[in-house]
């Protein structure tokens, strides 16, 4: 895959199909007089620029965006405490992180898959919203619990699995976003 | 209807799509307001401003056709509408009633 088509893959997870082509054609254009890294920042600054103008522009929307967010992932998040704790016998063991990992893991990838179902190209930033409000009050309590009692393997392993929740999101908001991406892109040659 | 304000930035980029005409795209508007208003934006900074003028129905914009220097990608031409030239001549109205009588270059306010 080119560089253009990563830029304009990643350009538009946030914005529609045919401005993120237009944006990726523009730094595409300019990179002959700047150079590779030169393109590459400004795609990712422009990218950041866009879904912060996404949240900027209709705060309310994006606010319950994050909060069906919310909805949607607390329950496979409560299912998984559920499942481990209905074998006291495994808990610490490696199947009840496994067990855990699976439906904290999946329930992301379900997550950011159905905030952009919901909303085509605001979705995205409310998964990147969510996942940063998860991974700053994950870290918080991280800190206050290790700072209030030593630090277990246990705890460890918990933490570990809940910081590693925002990957799956964002991952499934993007997988979303593509695959619509692709149906809108071969609609008209289907109807050739 | 309360009217529509535009910021110093949006005057800008209007003032730079109505100069450059047929040929406003966000190369050519960057390099503008560089050359013009000895102002370097940033493309995020364009692109975002550029998305809310359309979405504020200051400006349309229009897909041209691909070329091979832009990898195949096409440009998006902008131009400024009806309301958006209504907008911009009342903002700069606003700034000569202001400047009138003031001499900002030579004189008392130099």
């Amino acid at each position: 895959m080119r560089d253009i088509d990563r830029a304009q893959r990643l350009l538009g997870l946030f914005t529609s199909v045919d401005c993120a082509e237009a944006i990726a054609g523009d730094l595409i254009e300019e990179r002959r007089s700047h150079g590779v890294f030169w393109f590459w920042r400004h795609v990712l600054g422009t990218a950041l620029a866009v879904s912060r103008s996404a949240v900027t522009d209709a705060p309310l929307q994006t606010l319950n965006l994050v909060a069906a967010g919310c909805a949607l992932f607390a329950t496979p998040a409560f299912a998984g405490v559920a499942a481990v704790s209905l074998f006291p016998q495994l808990i610490g063991t490696l199947v009840s992180w496994i067990v855990l990992s699976l439906f904290w893991w999946g329930g992301g990838l379900w997550t950011g898959a159905s905030l952009v179902m919901i909303a085509q190209t605001r979705g995205m930033a409310a998964c990147v919203v969510l996942a940063l409000v998860g991974e700053v009050l994950l870290i918080g309590f991280g800190l206050i619990g290790a700072w209030q009692q030593a630090v277990s393997a246990r705890s460890v392993a918990f933490y570990t699995i809940a910081l590693l929740a925002p990957a799956p999101l964002l991952a499934g908001g993007a997988i979303a976003r593509s695959r619509a991406i692709t149906c809108a892109s071969l609609r008209p040659e289907q109807k050739r | 209807m309360s009217a529509l304000n535009l910021g110093e930035f949006e005057q800008l980029i209007l003032l730079a799509i109505l100069r450059l005409g047929d040929d406003a795209y966000g190369v050519t508007i960057r390099a503008e307001l560089a050359a013009r208003a000895e102002r370097p934006v940033s493309p995020g900074a364009l692109y975002t401003a550029l998305q809310r003028l359309e979405a504020k129905g200051v400006i349309t914009s229009r897909m041209g056709d691909p070329t091979p220097q832009r990898g195949g990608r096409a440009k998006r031409h902008v131009a400024v509408t009806a309301l958006g030239m209504r907008a911009l001549r009342r903002s700069l109205q606003a700034y000569e009633r202001l400047l009138d009588g003031l001499d900002l270059f030579r004189g008392a306010h130099a």
